[in-house]
């Protein structure tokens, strides 16, 4: 009893943000007037609006959010983040093939030449955004998952992962509204909503967590 | 070359006396839903024309099947080669359709070149020339071996395999842009001119030799993706002076009555599969039956439940003749009951059989490529590809087996080739995409060799004006007819099957004074905004002078015959019919007309 | 009405160069393909194949009224 208690405890403060970066995306996609396709091409277009969606959550999935204060939510959420990190880079570090996946089991133009063509599409600025965001991503990936080879300074390492984070939220926002093809205007007007105040959440955890550090100094 | 070259005069005088004039009013009355004289919104500037200048030994206009060995193969015989196309390259026409291509490999096959050519000649009625049709078949293995070697039968989509050899000689090409006008100088081919989609540019390109590939044409029917071919080919041919043929003849294709628009639905998943070959399978395909069965007892297509013949019970008389050899089973008078078809091995709407592919009978055997539409439930609708001939049947007519024309340096292949290599009917199933791709290969090397022996030409300034004047004339206009407007009026003038397919004289000559009526007064006031429009002006102006040769040709053909069907001449006429109608410009302008006898050569002045 | 949406367009021109009857453009503000000659569409769907990013939706039918020979 105890033990479902403390389960409970632990992990009903995520309802809020379930409902925030999972419902409120999946109402947006239901409502939304959207071609409906094939099982296939829709599950797909599904995990990546999510993967993007826990980008936006990663904001708030972070060790300074006063919400998860308590000792065992800091642990939760540090896991969590990481977790929802790896995996969902994963995702979104595939969703350009995810575009030309369902080419092979269909008649049209031939997978390769379709993504060859699509990330060489260097006048589109939605392209564009895409390669930069996907290219900061990769670069947190690997200052992320090795930092311990790096050597680098915890608040240094800090620092680096939190301005990625914002150029690489910056980017995807403005690829996903450019391009995005489920890209409504209630659907740019929630991502841009929660990039800004994500983006905002850190720079004021930043900005306070310095001064308190000063001040401890 | 037979010596009875009658020429038949038909006078426009004598059509408006006996006009009825009950098609038309009926038709535009259904129609009122476009505006039709209005002020030209224009959105560019006929003013601001930058040009573009091009020499070439060979010009192959159109990237089709035929296009493309034409480019090819005058290339390979060492002529300098330009491709001009409205639209890309094996994405345009109906060469993107056409998924059954004919390959005749004499080791294996059962039948003889002489025997298959004895086959179709008489499926054909004669209608065929048999040079033709034994060319086809002679070199279609050649053709088919290099389209595999390009990778033409990994893909349903054509383009990319169309490129390789393209690419490979390095052959410019030209996409996007229209050709409107052919020209000729000193009684040659000079070259051709056109205008591009994407800029304000007009092209003029000196050739000494013009290779047309633009294929045929309808009347931008629904539920046939025949919609971008508007016989431009034929009709700039025939305004430089050039004889065409076939305009009689007409593919029977009918499509589904929901969403009969919808081509690529209507064909079930061809338009997905990738191409095929298909060996020798003869027959006397009309689909003029259909709509014989159509006019007489209404709809035919009432589907029972699957495996049913359509239209069962219900016993009809007379009807387009099919030769003994060839009926497939019911009764005489050929084929009408079996509207559904098959759903056989097809080739798609580029070269099929009018066989009632849009039938809807369930399918009693697996799906196998280059299948025609599978079993589609609910009832069918006429006209899906009205206003087309049958393939090979119409278009320039060739004075020798070379795909020549009459004027010197002009060549067609393909479809923009009356070459009747399969007749004035559906025969060698697969032959259309076959024959497209021989013939463009024996254009281009003989368009290769005769630019041996000539200069280039020069295009005279007066020339040059004149086409430009001609070629933007609807942008210039301050006000005139929406193109949309009258081709729309065109259809329901031409499309209903009491006109074109189920013909007698008072309503071919009724649907004829409104056509000249279209000719005289709305052509002349073609309107464009902007470029796609001043393409659709030029199409629209196509379509209305085929639209003429279609009704005089078959007023003047008073028999029936193969996929030309008339009511009040039922029966074959071998003594008087056995010939071909060319069609040509006389000096004043006038439309004339003249018998070519089966089996011959036209006599070249 | 025939082809009737474009999401996740990247504007590569494919199917501007692809479609048969002229139907799209690329529009010069975006960047991106447009459909501007709607009641042109032969509803053949080769725009939609070649479209590499399969941005393509196309409806059976036609916007505008449908002439047939009989039905």
């Amino acid at each position: 009893m105890g033990i479902i208690m403390k389960t409970q405890n632990k992990y009903y403060k995520l309802i809020p943000a379930a409902a925030l970066f999972i419902g409120l995306p999946l109402l947006l996609w239901s409502l939304g007037d959207f071609p409906r396709k094939s099982i296939l091409k829709e599950f797909l277009s599904l995990l990546t609006i999510l993967a993007f969606c826990f980008m936006l959550a990663q904001f708030y999935f972070t060790r300074h959010n006063k919400y998860f204060a308590k000792g065992r939510e800091f642990a939760m959420v540090v896991k969590l983040h990481r977790y929802f990190g790896f995996i969902f880079i994963a995702v979104l570090v595939l969703h350009p093939f995810f575009i030309v996946l369902p080419r092979f089991f269909e008649a049209g133009v031939d997978p390769g030449d379709a993504f060859v063509t699509l990330i060489t599409e260097f006048d589109s600025l939605g392209v564009m955004l895409g390669l930069i965001a996907y290219g900061i991503m990769i670069l947190l990936f690997v200052t992320t998952f090795f930092r311990n080879k790096f050597n680098l300074h915890y608040r240094i390492g800090r620092m680096l992962h939190g301005y990625l984070s914002v150029l690489f939220i910056v980017a995807g926002a403005w690829h996903v509204v450019n391009i995005g093809r489920h890209t409504s205007t209630p659907f740019s007007i929630y991502i841009i909503l929660m990039a800004l105040s994500g983006i905002i959440h850190l720079f004021l955890t930043y900005f306070f967590e310095s001064k308190k550090e000063l001040s401890h100094g | 070359m037979d010596e009875s070259n009658k020429k038949d005069q038909l006078s426009r005088r004598q059509f408006v006396a006996l006009t009825g004039g009950t098609i038309g009013l009926a038709a535009l009355g259904s129609l009122g839903l476009m505006a039709a004289y209005t002020e030209n919104e224009r959105e560019v500037d006929p003013a601001d024309f930058k040009y573009q200048e091009n020499e070439t030994d060979v010009l192959v206009i159109g990237s089709g099947m035929a296009g493309l060995f034409a480019a090819v193969k005058a290339h390979d015989a060492g002529a300098k080669v330009m491709m001009v196309s409205k639209g890309r390259l094996g994405s345009s026409g109906l060469t993107p359709f056409a998924k059954g291509i004919f390959a005749y490999d004499e080791k294996t096959s059962d039948y003889s070149l002489d025997e298959f050519t004895a086959m179709v000649s008489r499926s054909a009625l004669g209608t065929n020339n048999a040079v033709y049709t034994r060319q086809m078949a002679e070199h279609s293995l050649a053709r088919v071996n290099e389209l595999r070697e390009w990778g033409f039968f990994e893909s349903n989509l054509y383009n990319k395999s169309f490129n390789v050899p393209i690419t490979e000689r390095n052959i410019p090409l030209i996409e996007r842009v229209v050709i409107t006008h052919l020209i000729k100088e000193n009684g040659r081919i000079a070259g051709a001119s056109g205008f591009s989609l994407d800029e304000q540019k007009i092209y003029f390109f000196t050739a000494k030799t013009v290779i047309l590939c633009t294929g045929a044409g309808g009347f931008k029917p629904n539920g046939f993706p025949v919609c971008d071919l508007t016989h431009d080919g034929t009709v700039m041919a025939y305004q430089i002076g050039a004889k065409v043929t076939g305009k009689e003849w007409n593919d029977g294709h009918p499509g589904r009555s929901t969403n009969p628009a919808a081509s690529y639905d209507g064909w079930g998943d061809m338009f997905d599969q990738k191409p095929s070959t298909t060996q020798i399978e003869i027959h006397h395909d009309l689909g003029v039956d259909l709509n014989y069965r159509a006019y007489k007892l209404g709809n035919p297509i009432q589907m029972g439940p699957p495996g049913q013949e359509p239209g069962q019970g219900a016993e009809l008389d007379g009807g387009p003749f099919v030769p003994e050899e060839f009926r497939r089973s019911g009764p005489p008078g050929g084929g009408g009951e079996r509207p559904g078809g098959e759903g056989r091995r097809g080739e798609g709407p580029g070269g099929r059989g009018p066989r009632g592919e849009g039938g809807n009978r369930e399918r009693r055997r697996p799906p196998r490529k280059g299948d025609g539409p599978p079993g589609m439930q609910g009832s069918l609708a006429g006209g899906s590809s009205a206003g087309m001939a049958i393939h090979k049947s119409e278009g320039i007519v060739p004075i020798n087996e070379k795909c020549e024309s009459n004027i010197p340096g002009l060549y067609a292949a393909g479809d923009a080739l009356g070459s009747y290599m399969a007749g004035a009917i559906y025969t060698q199933v697969g032959s259309s995409l076959a024959g497209s791709a021989v013939q463009g290969a024996v254009a281009g090397e003989a368009a290769a060799a005769f630019c041996q022996k000539v200069a280039m030409p020069v295009i005279s300034s007066s020339t040059r004006k004149n086409i430009e004047t001609q070629m933007l004339a609807p942008l210039k206009r301050e006000a005139g007819y929406s193109p949309a407007w009258v081709t729309q009026t065109l259809q329901g003038i031409m499309i209903p099957n009491f006109v074109l397919y189920i013909k007698k004289e008072s309503m071919l000559k009724a649907a004829l004074a409104y056509i000249e009526e279209l000719r005289d007064h709305h052509l002349p006031m073609l309107r464009a905004a902007d470029l796609h429009e001043l393409r659709l002006a030029h199409e629209t102006a196509n379509m209305i002078i085929t639209a003429e040769m279609k009704l005089k040709a078959s007023i003047l053909r008073k028999e029936s015959r193969c996929s030309h069907y008339r009511l009040d001449y039922p029966e074959l006429d071998n003594e008087n019919w056995r010939a071909w109608i060319n069609i040509y410009k006389e000096e004043d302008g006038s439309m004339q007309f003249e018998k070519q006898p089966f089996g011959s050569w036209p006599e070249v002045i | 009405m025939a082809i009737s949406k474009i999401s996740g367009c990247i504007g590569c021109g494919t199917c501007v160069q692809s479609c048969p009857t002229d139907v799209l453009r690329l529009d010069p503000k975006s960047g991106k393909a447009i459909i501007k000659y709607v009641e042109d569409c032969q509803i053949c769907h080769l725009c939609r194949m070649y479209c590499p990013v399969d941005a393509i939706v196309i409806t059976p039918e036609k916007s505008i009224p449908v002439i047939v020979s009989w039905g």
